[in-house]
């Protein structure tokens, strides 16, 4: 009686290991993703891995945002066939540092689907990433550029508000955020990003921004854009001092954000 | 060979032949699946049992944190309801059993009885989470709630500070609700008690109670305390019913890139009572009227690694204890009664699909209460091996293959002091959706 079962235990076990289907993590030569180079580094084949396991149900198995979970958001996944990324410390239309991946894929991004991996540990993170490049061939011609230079944040006034209020009104913000900040702007139902998808602007009242909720965090949107979406880059048009200003406007709307009130900057 | 190790032998053919046949991975997700839009494998080493960030989102209270975990306002809208069933076939054997025949190994198989897991769990509100589990459901009609409880999470913006109020289950090394393996011996060494004692005091068996619970950034240090009736105690006529005390703290350590990606450490222990002595109704005793509370005691320590890559991990478990259980507790005990046990229990993810599993169970009584009782009477042992293969996981269901084997021995336990040893073959669909 034994036997037989330990015979077919066996070759149980042998029909398991198999692989079985595109979706299969374990063969270590992987898939080659739609327009990019073949997955060759040991890092980006542990993270094919870690992608199917965490990444794959919103940003597709192809790395093109299409997932099954896709069609029922607002925010639409990455599509990262193009190399085109919001959240950077980069200049506009520049590829990410790998530390502003790896921010993204720690913090996750506040109110949309994207969660915090923080759990997972930093190899892990470090390995998708390495996959995550391989969607786009565009890692392979282009190196992004060092990070723009945050100057340090001044203090939180009733003076810089009010300035950050005028630069917000001249700079046109409202168009697309509104009046109040609250996303309803005249052209708010018009947007759409680099995809195609309509986007809404975001709401600054809420008290948290997407890409973190401190001082730098805001400063840096406001000099690199949002690659991909209506949101520029306003580095040729507004000052440094500008910019912070803008920065504490938008701290301003919402008791939630951490000020700067400190005398020195 | 014999009949029924052909019917075994064909259904282990189908079986293997219906994997390899299996239709490609379909796209899909339970509840929380459902509502995050995450694959189960998001969550679950290799389902039912939770890797590190399954652990941190249940930590947070069924929470991401970030501005989505509202049930009202979630799009796409959910029903926080799962479902989960096991249909099985299931052999049983139970060696050196007192028959009018003699002493006989008694055996019978069929097609399990299927019972049915309702999980219901989220968030009511930001920051209060809650889990509802009706089980049963089986031909006997009976249905129980395994779990009950509301969560007050997050307590003063700090994850050091979450309040569990209900029937839960306390926070063990290991899962007695999330164990790899299913049927139904589970971790000898939560229920074992010192040869003898009348206490039924089991680890894994959800107590009705309060368990405060900590955590960090990511769950790598956790520490909780449950407060709590013993479930299942005759019950007591004193103010706290029947009361125990149950305290955890680990800490885990993540390696970058090497051979041992995680490691984990910690130690716990359990404090609780049980009555000795009842008003009687025509020499029968009446529940709810037991006094002399008298202790039983068991703590110890867990050590967890996981080798090679982290999404598809080797992952090994140890677990030790020491118990005591007071002589009160023991009819014609002359000592206190101790023990030591644990278990050694392994998990190999070949892909995300295929988990093989396997588990040693040991507990031996070191101080029988008896003095006269030989020393390893109802000592138990207990070896586990098994594998599943799930064929889909999507954001709606999952389904998996598993087979399994146990066995369990227990020294002294069948006909003219005997040893018995129960075997179980167990071969079914485990699905939720």
């Amino acid at each position: 009686m034994k036997r037989p079962i330990q015979i077919l235990l066996a070759l149980s076990l042998l029909a398991l290991a198999r692989p079985s289907g595109a979706q299969e993590a374990s063969s270590p030569v992987a898939r080659t993703p739609v327009g990019s180079a073949p997955v060759v580094s040991a890092p980006a084949i542990r993270g094919k891995v870690v992608y199917e396991r965490f990444c794959l149900s919103c940003h597709g198995d192809l790395g093109n945002g299409a997932g099954e979970f896709a069609d029922h958001i607002a925010v639409k996944p990455r599509d990262y066939r193009q190399g085109t990324f919001k959240w950077r410390s980069t200049p506009s239309g520049a590829l990410p540092l790998d530390a502003d991946l790896e921010k993204t894929i720690r913090d996750g991004i506040y109110g949309t689907y994207m969660p915090s991996w923080y759990a997972i540990g930093k190899g892990n993170r470090s390995d998708v990433i390495a996959y995550i490049k391989t969607f786009s061939p565009r890692w392979k011609t282009d190196q992004p550029p060092a990070a723009i230079t945050i100057p340090p944040e001044p203090s939180y006034t009733d003076e810089s508000v009010k300035r950050g209020r005028a630069i917000y009104e001249r700079s046109n913000c409202a168009q697309c955020h509104g009046q109040s900040a609250l996303g309803d702007g005249p052209s708010a139902h018009e947007l759409k990003d680099d995809w195609g998808n309509p986007i809404v602007p975001y709401d600054l009242t809420q008290g948290h921004i997407k890409c973190g909720d401190t001082g730098a965090d805001i400063y840096r949107v406001f000099i690199t854009g949002l690659n991909g979406t209506p949101m520029p880059s306003y580095t040729d048009s507004i000052s440094n001092d500008e910019a912070w200003d803008l920065v504490h406007y938008i701290q301003s709307l919402s008791a939630l954000y951490s000020k700067n009130y400190s005398k020195k900057p | 060979m014999t009949r029924r190790a052909k019917v075994v032998l064909a259904a282990w053919a189908a079986l293997t032949v219906t994997i390899v046949l299996a239709p490609p991975p379909a796209r899909a997700i339970p509840a929380f699946a459902r509502k995050y839009g995450l694959r189960c494998t998001s969550c679950h080493e290799a389902w039912p049992k939770l890797n590190d960030f399954g652990r941190a989102f249940r930590d947070n209270g069924y929470q991401m944190l970030l501005g989505k975990d509202d049930t009202v306002t979630a799009t796409p809208g959910y029903w926080p309801v799962s479902v989960r069933l096991t249909p099985h076939y299931e052999y049983n054997e139970v060696t050196n059993q007192l028959t009018d025949q003699g002493v006989k190994k008694l055996g019978t198989g069929g097609v399990a009885g299927i019972g049915m897991d309702l999980l219901t769990a989220g968030t009511v509100v930001n920051n209060v989470s809650f889990l509802v589990v009706p089980t049963g459901f089986a031909p006997d009609g009976v249905v129980t709630l395994e779990s009950a409880w509301v969560r007050l999470d997050n307590l003063f913006g700090s994850s050091w500070a979450n309040v569990k109020i209900g029937k839960h289950e306390v926070d063990l090394p290991v899962s007695a609700h999330r164990p790899w393996n299913l049927s139904s011996t589970g971790y000898l060494i939560y229920g074992f008690h010192a040869s003898g004692s009348i206490s039924s005091y089991d680890m894994g068996t959800n107590q009705r109670g309060i368990e405060y619970m900590g955590h960090d950034r990511g769950s790598l240090n956790r520490v909780a305390v449950s407060v709590f009736d013993v479930e299942d105690s005759p019950g007591s006529r004193h103010v706290f019913d029947t009361p125990g005390v149950y305290v955890h703290a680990t800490h885990e350590w993540i390696f970058d890139n090497a051979p041992i990606s995680e490691a984990k450490l910690g130690v716990f222990g359990s404090y609780t009572s049980w009555p000795t002595t009842f008003f009687t109704d025509g020499g029968q005793p009446i529940p709810g009227t037991g006094g002399n509370l008298e202790p039983s005691s068991k703590y110890g320590v867990e050590g967890q690694l996981w080798f090679g890559p982290p999404a598809t991990p080797f992952h090994a478990i140890i677990v030790f204890a020491h118990g005591q259980d007071s002589k009160a507790l023991i009819p014609d005990a002359t000592q206190n009664g101790t023990f030591n046990g644990g278990f050694f229990e392994i998990g190999y993810s070949l892909n995300l699909k295929t988990l093989i599993f396997g588990r040693y169970d040991i507990c031996k009584n070191s101080r029988q209460g008896v003095v006269d009782a030989a020393q390893n009477l109802n000592d138990q042992d207990a070896h586990t091996i098994g594998l599943r293969h799930t064929f889909s996981f999507t954001n709606r269901s999952e389904y998996a293959l598993h087979v399994e084997y146990t066995s369990v021995r227990t020294k002294g336990a069948g006909a003219n002091g005997l040893d018995t040893r129960s075997n179980t073959y167990f071969a079914g669909i485990d699905f939720a959706y």
